[in-house]
């Protein structure tokens, strides 16, 4: 698992999510924040369903298809960019805390 | 190098012909040792092929073609299916697979993962569904994320989108009749000791749209080699009746029509296939972009769903992985 002392809570849960439910992976997510989760091999078309059922689900953002574009889904980063984007549209302040 | 042209892919179909006849006959004769040709024909277009080739490879007294539509199945693709076997001197057999897919609860399974997402879906009502992708590859570059359309009674077609769960069953559930379909070419072809042909062609088969140890359960692949384009023009070559050449490619897998662009291509395969050999032979994007009249971007797209598509599917292409032998005891 990628360690960062300034690690974000969306990231986190990114990183855990793919790690336990796509990559089966006993290492956890050994990649960096900015690696191409297609180039990678990381996701396929059902991974892309998978995660956008996990955003849904844990931080309550409604994903449309024409979110599913690989400036938002193709790494952790552009993940939690979207994450945040769709949070401070729905509730606007500084930074948006995820569902439990 | 041949310059880049909208028609790179045009082949000589009387050469390709008799190269495929020529390669079946020894595989299938001196390789396995079996007589003939089994083929399952749909009404397509890759399977009328194939029965044409069998045909000139095997003679059509070597040749068994098997049609195995359920209650799914459009009833053109049967008429079709039998004017082929006509054109080409085969009698065919009708295997109608539906109770056997009653018996694997292929229907209710299917239908209830559906219900979860559309809940007033009533197959018996007259509701249709099939699974589709969004059709914008070239304007948007939309990552592959597939929804259910259901068309009511009425006609009224409603999209949504599928869940990881939902598509994983009905996926599971829908591959019970490629799974049927190919035990019933088997049983064909070990009473005959013959051989069955695989009628996936090169988009299908590098792409993964096949099923594995469905359609892809086969002993020897015909045109697997072949872009979809190329197969027209065998199809040409062979004779293969008019009304198969003209009808659009189909799925013929969920009860409402469902074309395989709308499925998993994405593309029509006239600009699908000319990309794709650019690809595969390097050649420039500015290049491909200026013969094909389209934005480098809309090209990069292509080559990127290509990519994605052959990446992720590797696993339906794999044989079972084994371990060599094991180190004898020196005690």
């Amino acid at each position: 698992m990628t360690t960062n002392p300034n690690d974000r809570p969306i990231e986190t849960a990114i990183r855990a999510f793919i790690a336990t439910s796509l990559l089966y992976s006993e290492e956890g997510f050994t990649f960096s924040d900015d690696a191409s989760l297609i180039r990678e091999r990381i996701i396929d078309s059902l991974g892309v369903m998978e995660l956008a059922a996990f955003l849904t689900q844990r931080f309550g953002v409604k994903v449309e298809q024409a979110d599913v574009r690989p400036e938002n889904f193709d790494s952790v980063a552009k993940l939690a960019a979207f994450v945040r984007a769709k949070l401070g549209a729905a509730h606007p302040r500084p930074e948006a805390t995820p569902l439990a | 190098m041949t310059r880049f042209t909208q028609n790179i892919v045009d082949i000589d179909p009387h050469a390709e012909t008799g190269r495929i006849a020529a390669f079946l006959r020894t595989n299938v004769r001196k390789g396995m040792k079996r007589r003939g040709a089994v083929v399952g024909i749909s009404g397509g277009i890759d399977s009328a092929v194939v029965l044409g080739l069998s045909v000139r490879a095997f003679g059509p007294e070597n040749v068994t073609a098997v049609m195995m539509p359920d209650r799914d199945s459009d009833p053109l693709s049967e008429k079709l299916a039998r004017e082929l076997a006509a054109a080409f001197g085969v009698e065919p057999l009708l295997e109608d697979i539906t109770a056997a897919l009653d018996g694997f609860d292929c229907y209710r399974r299917r239908d209830s993962a559906i219900r979860r997402v559309f809940p007033e879906y009533d197959a018996d009502a007259g509701y249709k569904a099939k699974i589709v992708l969004p059709a914008d590859l070239l304007e948007s570059g939309s990552l592959n994320l597939y929804s259910v359309t259901v068309i009511a009674p009425d006609g009224k077609q409603t999209t949504v989108p599928l869940g990881p769960t939902e598509m994983l069953e009905i996926t599971a559930a829908s591959n019970l009749k490629q799974r049927s379909r190919m035990s019933v070419l088997y049983f064909h072809a070990e009473a005959r000791q013959y051989a069955v042909i695989g009628t996936s062609n090169k988009n299908e088969h590098a792409q993964g749209f096949f099923v594995k140890h469905g359609d892809g359960g086969v002993d020897i692949q015909a045109i697997a080699h072949l872009f979809k384009t190329q197969v027209y023009q065998l199809a040409r070559h062979l004779g293969v009746p008019e009304g198969i050449q003209k009808r659009t490619p189909t799925t013929d897998t969920y009860s409402a029509p469902c074309d395989q662009q709308e499925f998993f291509f994405r593309l029509p395969f006239s600009t699908l296939d000319p990309i794709w050999f650019a690809r595969e032979n390097r050649i420039p994007i500015p290049e491909v972009a200026r013969t094909m009249g389209m934005p480098e971007v809309q090209v990069q797209r292509v080559f990127d769903d290509i990519e994605g598509k052959q990446r992720t599917t590797e696993y339906l292409r794999l044989s079972p992985p084994m371990l060599d032998a094991a180190k004898p005891s020196l005690a």
